[in-house]
């Protein structure tokens, strides 16, 4: 069979999210690939962020370019939806099988349908965190009320407190403080938005406090690390990539900062979002018996251990979103993989229900009215849970 | 027309319009089709996955009826008219005050002409950096000397707009400054000898020689403007847009331009995004003819 798919097609194309160094990431796997199919050559492209959905679209468009395409969580997913990639459930179920074992639960009740559907696997990932100065703070808190004390003592000592970045004053900023609070977006079966209970109420109330009374910046992207090195935020939430750029961009602090989970709401959880990109094989393309066959090479364990050492000398921290039964392998030091594994054990990435890529806005927009603007949490929620509810029933 | 005059037509115009055929023909490709292809696509529903599928009028009353929508296109209009009126009147103010030839005006032009050639998304991460919401960012560092607390300028939403029109005006001052002094270049020098002779003030020569003289300069400059400003698009999309949200804090960022490429390119909702497109080509062909008319009708007055 192997012989005969290396006849049909003699070239594999891949598109991968971000730049050229994602594509040496890959290499391992490239190499394996074509250890096994001498006869097939495999271009793998590097698309930046900021051009890949027009360039992803015009390729849907003329159904022409990539066989393999890497992307964002939620484009991923919407992509999959309006049927821009193929099936794994149906085509590759042995792979599904395996990804079910390994990948990161979070990650893989993303990108699972309720109906079974799998449009991406989880390629690489990244997890929110929180990082502080360890020279001005003993520890980072690990629950909301430490969280509370630590900030408000930090700014009696005249720093400015806290930060957030990946997701601040948007819906994946407050995402994390819903689950742990134990609300959800959506119902397991999708039938209906939850962000409207109780339990979400009290979450974004919550929430509002970090910016209304601790005074955190509300900035998109706050120059946390900045800030971090500089002291006037000893302690930031961001994500996993800066467990390898901060001491290679902010050489002040080298030594001087830790990394630690969330801080866990009074019910326990301390859920932190789960994002990254995700692996698929588009419907168009001609050659998606060796696509498949490619994917299955990338979630090798050796090569995935081997993606993941070539990763660490280019300043990155490729996690394997996909093998996470790979990540105590990696070479990373033992303190940062402790406080990975204890956060992955409570991630959760964006949920797989129709229309939430775009209604992801009204749920930004109700999260910055009580942040922004002091509006009242419930009803910002309800009318966000209005629209959201629309939308699962075909609705704009 | 018969076939004779089709004959004598093609013996006449034949070489002429062989030589422009090439340009026809790309300009039909490039510049025809995607038009005429878009407006149909916004009466569809395309995802680029599957064939576009007709509904009628339902993207039009469905932008008409999101709220975001009117957000982005109030927020388009007050950028336009800030950025338009701005832009002319300092680039006038500009003009008249560095218009000679010495050499220290010449110099000042080149520098506000810069922002011109320089700009882009290098020049929008240097202003990320000088509105720094931190203490360090320059404009803090500016505020805190007078005793005054760091603003946030890029996480509040009443400053929003503030600083996209400073980059706004800041990008096309030069532009308008060079136009203008072209502009003023050209007006006889008589006219103004005659009116010093007669005693005329320099605020009399501005205001009865200058002003009138540069109307079609100024109608030029204003209808250009306020079209790239109606277009806006990189400067707040690189200022505040992030992977999650695309509008800055309460979509007080949000313009039409970003909200179109939101459903295009983001939600690959392209007949969406075609309504909203053409809504915008709409506006700005009822503002361009607007302002012809009142231009002409000036004149002739």
């Amino acid at each position: 069979m192997s012989a005969a798919l290396a006849a049909q097609a003699q070239k594999l194309v891949v598109w991968m999210v971000g730049d050229d160094k994602v594509v040496r990431v890959l290499q391992p796997a490239v190499e394996a690939f074509k250890a096994k199919r001498p006869g097939v050559q495999v271009e793998v492209r590097d698309v930046p962020w900021a051009d890949a959905m027009s360039k992803y679209s015009a390729a849907l468009a003329s159904r022409s370019g990539p066989d393999v395409v890497t992307g964002g969580t939620t484009f991923g997913i919407d992509l999959g939806a309006k049927g821009a990639l193929i099936d794994l459930n149906q085509r590759a179920p042995d792979l599904v099988k395996l990804l079910e074992q390994h990948a990161a639960p979070g990650a893989i009740r993303s990108v699972r349908r309720a109906d079974g559907v799998m449009h991406a696997a989880p390629f690489d990932m990244h997890v929110q965190l929180l990082y502080y100065r360890t020279d001005l703070l003993p520890k980072a808190p690990a629950t909301w009320d430490e969280f509370d004390a630590t900030v408000r003592q930090l700014r009696a000592g005249g720093a400015r407190g806290y930060a957030q970045q990946w997701g601040n004053t948007s819906w994946l900023g407050f995402f994390p403080y819903l689950l742990q609070a134990g609300g959800a977006l959506y119902d397991p079966q999708c039938t209906k938005a939850l962000v409207d209970s109780p339990e979400a109420v009290r979450a974004l109330n919550y929430y509002a406090t970090i910016y209304r009374q601790l005074k955190a910046p509300t900035d998109t992207w706050p120059d946390a690390d900045g800030g971090l090195e500089n002291g006037s935020y000893p302690l930031i939430q961001s994500g996993t990539w800066q467990l390898s750029s901060l001491d290679i961009t902010r050489k002040k602090i080298a030594g001087r900062w830790a990394a630690a989970p969330l801080p866990a709401a009074p019910g326990g959880r301390n859920t932190a979002f789960i994002g990254g990109t995700v692996m698929g094989v588009t419907s168009f393309s001609p050659n998606v018996a060796l696509a498949l066959d490619f994917m299955r090479t990338v979630y090798q364990a050796d090569v995935t251990r081997r993606m993941g050492e070539v990763a660490l000398p280019l300043g990155l921290v490729w996690l394997p979103g996909g093998r996470t039964d790979q990540l105590a392998a990696l070479p990373l030091p033992p303190q940062h993989k402790q406080v990975l594994m204890a956060q992955l054990k409570d991630t959760e990435g964006p949920p797989n229900c129709p229309g939430w890529q775009r209604l992801s806005e009204s749920l930004t927009r109700a999260v910055q009215r009580v942040v922004l603007a002091d509006g009242d949490a419930q009803q910002e929620l309800s009318k966000a849970a209005e629209k959201m509810n629309r939308a699962l029933v075909g609705g704009r | 027309m018969t076939r004779l005059a089709i004959h004598r037509t093609l013996r006449r115009h034949g070489r002429d319009m062989l030589l422009v055929a090439p340009f026809l023909a790309l300009f039909a490709v490039f510049n025809l089709w995607p038009v005429l292809r878009s407006a149909w696509l916004s009466f569809t529903e395309y995802h680029a996955t599957a064939a576009p599928r007709w509904v009628g009028w339902r993207n039009y009353a469905d932008l008409f009826a999101d709220e975001r929508f009117w957000r982005a296109l109030s927020n388009t209009c007050l950028y336009m008219l800030l950025v338009s009126v701005l832009a002319v009147v300092l680039g006038l103010v500009l003009a008249l005050a560095f218009g000679s030839q010495s050499r220290l005006h010449q110099c000042a032009r080149i520098a506000f002409f810069l922002p011109s050639v320089a700009g882009g998304v290098g020049a929008i991460s240097a202003w990320k950096w000088l509105a720094n919401s931190e203490s360090y960012g320059l404009f803090n560092s500016v505020r805190g000397w007078f005793g005054l607390e760091p603003v946030r300028f890029l996480g509040d939403p009443s400053w929003s707009m503030v600083i996209l029109v400073a980059i706004g005006v800041w990008s096309v001052l030069g532009y308008n400054l060079v136009i203008f002094v072209a502009g003023m270049r050209s007006i006889p020098a008589d006219l103004y000898e005659a009116a010093t002779l007669d005693g005329a003030t320099r605020w009399q020569r501005l205001w009865h020689i200058t002003l009138p003289m540069l109307r079609p300069t100024l109608l030029y400059v204003g209808i250009t403007g306020m079209i790239a400003s109606f277009q806006v698009f990189y400067e707040p999309y690189l200022l505040f847009g992030s992977v999650d949200a695309i509008g800055g804090p309460l979509d007080s960022a949000l313009m039409l331009v970003t909200y179109l490429f939101d459903y295009g390119f983001h939600q690959l909702d392209l007949g969406y995004a075609s309504a909203a497109a053409w809504v915008l080509t709409t506006i700005l062909f009822v503002l361009t003819w607007l302002n012809l008319k009142l231009g002409r009708a000036s004149e002739a007055h």
